[in-house]
């Protein structure tokens, strides 16, 4: 059983942060957050599937859209780690704990790519039941 | 007080010359330093030192956990899983609460907390890691041994500089004497092979100029020696009571006869010229052990290759062993480990003992004329080793010696 199905379509209101033009003043936005949303786009941003693999080992056969930090084996402190690791590299910020911990990656490829306005290329990987 | 035999039943190590114990040995034996010009220290006054290379430590260590680890943790924690499968134990099946880490380190996580500091000058806070206090603080490799192992009786991390290695295994085993645990996971651990702590050893004074091929510089007891040259690693061993190891059916590989430890109280960085507080460390240990002088088949001395340091310690071994037993300094090919050294050296020491046979000083063709004692030169030398000791002399006139002994 999908452990969002008790919130699917519920909206989420978070504070995504993103540093504007270099002035340093953080620009807050409200992002719509259905978790569903990444898993029917069945992407993960290349940068997310770069840092699980390389960073936490995570093996690349388990980076898969519908996968959470939590099935990951993510702990707190290594989902805050991630967040500073987006932040320094794609310059989204955000509150780890909010917006990454209990997410998909499907859905956190969107907050990301949202966030950057980004129309880059994201990997394609297909998505497994067989966990 | 009458103290049980103590049994060092596994032994793990990661060093310049190895990823585990039986590399390593191979790599002392043969006698040839692999220090070299390190690219992250390029601009550096001291760009090169002995490194673990050839291996990638986030892999070995495998898990999520790797990212919160500094360099030196990672170290203890491969040589402790080699220890523990050395010792013939499975930490999924032992009593965990009965179960003590005491690993050292001298210079902990400075490495980490400099790279914490240059990102938080250079973009802010939000740049700078969650983890960086776990990346800083000293106790860490204790930690998170005590972490993968379940090993949830005491730890601690003892810290007095180059002698950490020595003062671990020691408080281990003070701890199995006192009843304190069963199993004692000890030893040392360090990596601080980056430009500010190599800078601050240049600066000191302490390291070996660059002259020449780095792999010739570290010539501990040579009259041309200059001083320090940089290593790193770790050694991590599995003691227990004898009588409990040999009733569960496990070999020990050495028992620890006794230690000794003192205080120079006297500079930070030199070493009393008389050596006698160092003396007293080797008096303490033997006095500890059981053992007259004469006892002493073999000797794994400190030797740094700094001036000061090779010629107080060689006087010291000429007084307190005037039988000359052979004497080697694994710093010529490992570099100094700093808090780490004594516990690589003193499963150096082990491995002597078991194999009969003493590895040779690097870079070394004679002793300075004037040192009464009897290096191991150029090759090993194949000699039966009953007793020795390890001395270990750390910055702050800490003096550790350890005596080794077959079981």
């Amino acid at each position: 059983m999908n452990r969002f199905a008790g919130r699917r379509n519920r909206k989420i209101v978070i504070q995504l942060f993103r540093a504007v033009g270099g002035t340093g003043f953080p620009a807050a936005r409200t992002i719509s957050t259905n978790p569903m949303r990444g898993i029917a786009m069945k992407t993960i941003h290349p940068k997310i599937t770069e840092v699980l693999t390389g960073t936490f080992k995570v093996p690349a056969h388990e980076v898969l859209p519908e996968s959470t930090m939590d099935s990951l084996e993510m702990d707190s402190l290594a989902v805050a780690e991630f967040a500073v690791i987006i932040k320094e590299t794609l310059g989204v910020d955000a509150d780890s704990e909010k917006l990454y911990k209990d997410a998909t990656l499907a859905d956190i490829s969107a907050y990301i790519d949202e966030a950057v306005g980004s129309t880059a290329a994201e990997a394609t990987v297909p998505v497994s039941n067989t966990r | 007080m009458k103290r049980p035999a103590i049994a060092v039943t596994g032994l793990g190590m990661i060093t310049p010359v190895g990823h585990t114990t039986d590399t390593t040995w191979d790599g002392v034996r043969a006698g040839v330093s692999p220090a070299r010009t390190v690219p992250e220290l390029q601009g550096c006054a001291v760009d090169f030192a002995c490194t673990v290379s050839g291996i990638d430590l986030d892999d070995a260590v495998g898990g999520r956990s790797a990212f919160r680890m500094g360099r030196y943790v990672k170290f203890a924690l491969l040589a402790a899983r080699e220890a523990v499968a050395d010792a013939g134990l499975d930490p999924a099946h032992w009593d965990g609460a009965r179960v003590a880490v005491v690993v050292g380190t001298s210079s902990g996580g400075s490495a980490g907390l400099t790279e914490q500091a240059v990102a938080l000058e250079r973009r802010g806070p939000e740049a700078t890691s969650p983890s960086g206090i776990l990346l800083t603080i000293p106790n860490m490799p204790a930690a998170e041994i005590a972490i993968a192992m379940k090993a949830t009786g005491p730890s601690l991390a003892p810290c007095t500089a180059c002698s950490s290695g020595v003062t671990a295994l020691s408080v281990a085993r003070d701890m199995l004497t006192l009843g304190q645990c069963d199993i004692a996971i000890a030893g040392a651990t360090e990596s601080i092979v980056f430009p500010v702590a190599m800078t601050g050893f240049a600066r000191s004074g302490a390291a070996a100029p660059r002259d020449g091929d780095p792999a010739r510089l570290c010539r501990p007891f040579a009259a041309d020696r200059t001083g320090i040259v940089m290593g790193e690693g770790a050694a991590i061993m599995v003691l227990e009571r004898a009588d409990e190891a040999r009733a569960r059916g496990a070999s020990a590989r050495a028992l620890i006869a006794g230690a000794g430890a003192t205080t120079d109280a006297h500079h930070p960085t030199s070493p009393h010229p008389s050596g006698e507080v160092a003396r007293a460390a080797v008096d303490a240990a033997l006095h500890d052990a059981g053992w007259r002088a004469e006892d002493v088949d073999h000797v794994n001395a400190h030797g740094t290759s700094t001036p000061q340091g090779d010629a107080t310690e060689a006087a010291l071994i000429g007084r307190a062993y005037p039988h000359r037993p052979p004497v080697t300094a694994p710093k010529g090919v490992l570099g100094h480990c700093m808090g780490a050294a004594g516990a690589i050296e003193a499963g150096l020491t082990i491995l002597t003992i078991q194999h009969g046979v003493i590895p040779p000083i690097a870079n070394l063709d004679a002793p300075e004329p004037g040192f009464a004692i009897d290096c191991v030169t150029k090759t090993a030398r194949e000699v039966p080793v009953r007793r020795a000791v390890s001395h270990s002399f750390g910055f702050g006139g800490q003096n550790a010696v350890i005596a080794l002994q077959t079981p």
